[in-house]
């Protein structure tokens, strides 16, 4: 596994929090996690180091329903800085909800990768990583 | 008079001051002289007491020298002391005063020079006296004083004396002075008195002098009145005599005549003058003639006064309008009198009623008047022919008949040739030859060509006068008949006419004489009944024989009724056959006259309506055929005719309706409408239907209301324009439109429920995809961990975790629950009031309240009360005003006000904050949602809202809210 490959979670429930952050220590990505509570923690984060991709992270978990600014809102955002980036960011939204709804809207933005409903799987989160690490190693 | 008066008055004033002045002297003067008096008794007692005084020296020294003892002594020679001061003293005092004394007189001077001596030398010696140790000395002392002492009284006395001579001197004086005072006193008074009431005493004498001059001559004039009287008696005595015997005249005398004295009042009238004035038994002699004849004017007043004057005024006919309005022809004589001395003495009046003459002469007048102007407008002339002589003498009317130029003069045979060539002429001659053979007079109607060639009708009356057998004189009446010709003849043609016009109409006319049971028929009556017109005695029967058999009993009932009433009925239709036998229908109308109450005669007219009679079935069997009720009304909207439907509809028979007004069928509350439809029909008629859109209601005879639609439509009749409406009882079609909208509302009130409950369950779907499966999977994904994990450590922390997920997820399943029961639940209602929940919901909150020192106002003065569900409407409160501090600014203190208000009819309540506010743009769509929260406060849980919106929104109200960021938030609740 590539060591500096960074993973950010972005979700207010903190069981979830803690169920991904021990899958991802499972397949090794423990110190390249970072935890956010809400799309407005996350985005100012993302605003505060868009001149410095080092620290940016590689994949975004990005939930629907939180306060603040849901998941959606952060991608309004997202994509009104997206060029700004100095990184490729791998955004995958990941949701409790089965809703048609959600999962169409989530479709129809071309920065989302895939909707991935909740729970995640060791493995499944593995797939994703892998894929995603063979894509851009290519 | 009033300088009089001032003058007495100034001398009152001067009068008293002086007496004041008076009285001051006089007081003042008897006052020091009263002094004075005073003073010489004071002196006289002061010398008196001086004397003693002196002896009691000798007194006190034959003491002092009787005195064995020392202190015995010694004690006198005190007294002594004493004694000696006193007398100095009261001597220098009557010295002093009787320096000073006005009344000094040397013979005083030297008894006082002499006293003093004496009284040095006493004293001298009561010095050595008491001075003295000795009794030497004081023997020598005591006998100087002693001897000292008699010659000092002996002074003294002289002294006393001398004032006592002078005191009473001063009283005589006194005496004198008021004496003399008093005499000056009574001067004054007696000099005032005569000052003061002399010209008062003056003024009085002047008024008796006046009076008894007023005396003598009131006396005078008294005795001259006397002898007047005396005078007049005898005056009137001398009158009354000759007057007597003129009255006796007048009154006895046959004309009507009245003698009025100087003042126009009567002395004697006639009996004549009574009865021509209407004035038997009315007292007027004494009265005035202008008071007995109010009427009389200025003018004939004027003559009267000239007559006064020796004028005479003769009249001979004059009119006399009397106050009743009457008019008396009068002539009158009216001259003066002169008595004995030769003075006119008053007026004698001879007139005379001559009303009556001329009336006649007028009436006659009037009837010649009428004569003439009558002959002129009948337009009779009179013609003469004498046969001798063959002259012709025609009237000034005759020559205006055949319009003769002036002077024109025709001769007797020529006369003939005015009369019409022809039939005319041929008669004239005829009758004139035979009236001069025979003398048969004639009265031939003959036409006459006049002077200008027009032909004239004309009355000729001819006569004849005979001489013997002989024929002199032919004479006769000469009548311009052509406009009596003119009227027959149009009477003639406008009989032809009524005739043709009743062929027409198939009507004919009739007059029936009641009393003598005659009548008559105009040609077409008799056509009408089919019978000859030669048949001319016609009574009542003949008209009944012909009355069809089963009208008979009718047609009497009319006649009877219509002479009882006097009134004929306009609807008196009959059917009668024929002589041929044929069946007809006619109608009568007619007119009932009558005299003195009784009925005498019956006029009208009988019409053929046999046709119309057919036409009137037809037009009913129509009318009957109908399906609608049919109701015909005419221009002033009363029914005409009804068929049997509208019988059935409206419960009315025909005999209730005809003539009644449609408003009997049509309610007040849309007659208006009606009559607007009916009139705007009346004015443009064209068929048009009545409440297309809008709902008729009729009304039955036992009052109930039913929906009707009503066709109006025009008809043209020989009555004018009638209005037939077609009515339809709609109450069926209503019944059924009802229950299709009644439907149709229960379909839309179900369709709406549908989709709320769509909603609510695409709600649930919403909730149980997000809020329940977040923990299902959390769950899932802990177990996963635990199984994989072998460290006990982290397997007690998954477990800890479990549990909150579990306890996270019991939440969101009881909320759940509690949510599907408020949707399912058939809640209660009750009144609830504003201002009480409020303060319940205050308690709840007291300690988040003081903690946050949170300020809480409210304004329910619009409406406090609202039909609600307690729980949920306390839960609404909680919920809202918790929030409310829940998500207060960090800058500000939260301040919460409540307000409730009516809007549109519905309670709405509205709270608002200033505390953080949400941003509605992104947050707006699931602000209500469960689990949605928006802020990063640790209680945030998103249950509150969630449920406040399920509550209001389950007891049909809804809640939405505005914010502003950082400002407030503001939730508006529509109760419903």
């Amino acid at each position: 596994m590539n060591s500096y490959f960074k993973v950010c979670i972005v979700d207010d429930d903190e069981i979830y929090q803690y169920t991904v952050v021990k899958a991802l220590e499972t397949i090794g990505l423990k110190e390249k996690i970072q935890v956010f509570s809400d799309g407005d923690e996350a985005f100012t984060f993302l605003l505060d180091n868009i001149d410095n991709p080092e620290a940016l992270p590689d994949v975004i978990l990005l939930d629907i329903n939180m306060p603040i600014m849901d998941g959606f809102q952060f991608m309004e955002e997202y994509v009104k800085i997206k060029p700004k980036v100095g990184k490729k960011i791998v955004i995958y939204m990941v949701s409790s909800s089965v809703d048609s709804v959600d999962i169409e809207r989530a479709k129809s933005i071309s920065e989302i990768s895939d909707y991935i409903i909740k729970p995640i799987k060791p493995g499944e989160l593995r797939r994703i990583i892998n894929e995603l690490y063979e894509e851009g190693k290519l | 008079m009033g300088s009089l008066k001032s003058k007495i008055k100034r001398k009152y004033i001067q009068f008293g001051i002086a007496a004041v002045v008076l009285f001051v002297v006089v007081f003042s003067i008897i006052l020091s002289q009263i002094l004075d008096q005073n003073n010489d008794a004071f002196l006289i007692n002061k010398s008196g007491k001086q004397r003693m005084l002196s002896q009691n020296i000798a007194k006190v020294v034959y003491a002092i020298n009787a005195e064995s003892t020392f202190s015995e002594r010694q004690n006198s020679i005190n007294q002594l002391k004493l004694l000696a001061s006193e007398i100095e003293a009261s001597h220098h005092y009557l010295y002093t005063k009787f320096k000073e004394d006005k009344y000094r007189n040397d013979r005083l001077d030297s008894l006082f020079n002499v006293l003093t001596a004496y009284l040095d030398k006493i004293l001298a010696s009561c010095e050595s006296v008491i001075d003295s140790e000795n009794s030497e000395n004081l023997k020598k002392g005591l006998s100087a004083i002693v001897e000292a002492e008699a010659p000092y009284l002996i002074t003294m006395d002289a002294i006393v004396d001398e004032y006592q001579s002078i005191a009473e001197g001063n009283t005589q004086r006194l005496k004198i002075h008021f004496y003399i005072l008093s005499l000056l006193s009574f001067l004054l008074l007696f000099g005032g008195f005569f000052y003061l009431f002399k010209p008062t005493v003056r003024q009085l004498i002047r008024k008796n002098e006046d009076l008894v001059l007023a005396n003598s001559e009131l006396e005078t004039s008294k005795s001259k009145i006397k002898k007047n009287l005396s005078d007049l008696e005898t005056l009137k005595q001398e009158l009354e005599a000759s007057n007597h015997y003129n009255r006796i005249f007048i009154e006895q005398a046959p004309p009507s005549l009245a003698m009025l004295d100087k003042d126009m009042r009567y002395i004697a009238v006639s009996k004549k003058w009574k009865t021509d004035y209407k004035m038997e038994g009315v007292d007027i002699i004494g009265r005035s003639h202008y008071d007995i004849f109010p009427e009389i004017g200025e003018d004939w007043k004027e003559r009267h006064r000239a007559c006064l004057n020796g004028a005479t005024d003769v009249c001979d006919e004059a009119s006399f309008v009397r106050l009743d309005g009457t008019t008396q022809w009068i002539f009158w004589d009216v001259r003066p009198w002169y008595n004995e001395v030769g003075e006119i003495g008053g007026l004698l009046m001879y007139t005379g009623d001559i009303t009556h003459l001329k009336e006649q002469r007028e009436a006659k007048i009037r009837a010649e008047e009428i004569l003439d102007s009558t002959t002129k407008v009948a337009r009779i002339g009179t013609w003469e022919l004498d046969l001798k002589t063959d002259e012709y003498t025609l009237s000034n009317i005759t020559k205006e008949i055949l319009k003769f130029p002036i002077g024109y003069e025709v001769k007797g045979n020529d006369s003939l040739l005015f009369y019409k060539e022809g039939a005319s002429r041929d008669r004239i001659i005829k009758h004139v030859n035979e009236l001069i053979k025979t003398g048969k007079p004639f009265d031939i109607e003959v036409e006459v060509v006049d002077f200008q060639g027009n032909t004239i009708w004309v009355r000729d009356i001819g006569q004849a006068e005979f001489s013997g057998n002989e024929c002199v004189k032919i004479f006769g009446i000469f009548q311009d008949i052509s406009d009596v010709k003119q009227s027959e003849a149009e009477l003639l043609r406008k009989n032809q006419l009524l005739s043709f016009a009743e062929k027409i109409s198939l009507m004919g006319n009739w007059q029936w004489d009641v009393v003598n049971n005659t009548v008559k028929w105009s040609s077409n009556l008799y056509r009408i009944f089919g019978l000859d017109e030669s048949e001319m005695n016609l009574t009542y029967e003949t008209y009944f024989n012909f009355v069809h058999p089963n009208d008979k009993k009718k047609v009497t009932g009319f006649v009877e009724k219509s002479i009882a009433e006097k009134k004929f009925p306009n609807n008196f239709i009959h059917r009668i056959v024929t002589s041929t036998g044929e069946v007809k229908t006619v109608h009568l109308l007619g007119e009932v006259f009558e005299e003195e109450g009784a009925v005498v005669e019956l006029i009208g007219t009988c019409q053929d309506v046999t046709e119309q009679r057919l036409a009137e079935i037809k037009f009913r069997g129509l009318l009957e055929s109908a399906p609608d009720a049919m109701v015909i009304i005419n221009h002033k909207g009363n029914i005409h005719l009804i068929n049997k439907q509208a019988e059935y509809l409206f419960g009315y028979t025909v005999e209730e309706l005809v003539d009644k007004p449609i408003e009997t069928l049509i309610p007040n509350k849309i007659m208006d409408e009606f009559i607007k439809y009916r009139d705007g029909f009346f004015k443009d008629p064209k068929s048009i239907r009545m409440a297309d859109k809008k709902e008729l209601i009729g009304i039955n005879k036992k009052g109930g209301e039913f929906p009707v639609q009503i066709s109006l439509s025009p008809l043209q009749t020989e009555e004018g324009l009638l209005v037939s409406a077609a009515i339809r009882d709609v109450t069926k079609q209503k019944r059924s439109e009802q229950k299709i909208i009644n439907t149709n509302e229960s379909l839309q009130i179900l369709t709406k429920k549908l989709k709320r409950q769509n909603t609510q369950l695409a709600d649930f779907a919403h909730i149980t995809s997000h809020n329940l499966r977040a923990p299902v999977s959390n769950l899932n994904s802990l177990l996963d961990i635990y199984q994989n994990s072998d460290d006990a450590e982290e397997r007690v922390a998954i477990f800890q975790k479990l549990e909150k997920v579990i306890s996270h997820l019991t939440l969101t399943l009881n909320t759940l629950v509690e949510a599907i029961k408020v949707k399912n639940e058939d809640v209660n209602k009750e009144d609830v009031y504003f201002n009480e929940t409020l303060n319940k919901t205050k308690e709840l909150l007291t300690a988040q309240i003081s903690e946050t020192e949170a300020v809480i106002t409210s304004d329910f003065s619009a409406v406090n009360k609202v039909a609600y569900n307690k729980i949920y409407f306390e839960s609404i409160f909680l919920n809202l005003i918790e929030n409310a501090i829940k998500y207060k600014s960090k800058e500000r203190k939260p301040q919460i006000h409540l307000v409730s208000s009516i809007n549109e009819g519905k309670i709405v309540l509205k709270v608002s904050d200033n505390g953080l506010g949400i941003d509605l743009k992104r947050h707006g769509h699931k602000l209500f949602g469960l689990n949605k929260v928006f802020h990063r406060h640790p209680d945030a849980k998103g249950v509150g809202l969630f449920m406040t919106k399920l509550h209001v929104e389950s007891m049909g109200g809804t809640i939405k809210a505005e914010s502003n960021v950082n400002v407030g938030t503001t939730f508006i609740i529509n109760f419903n």
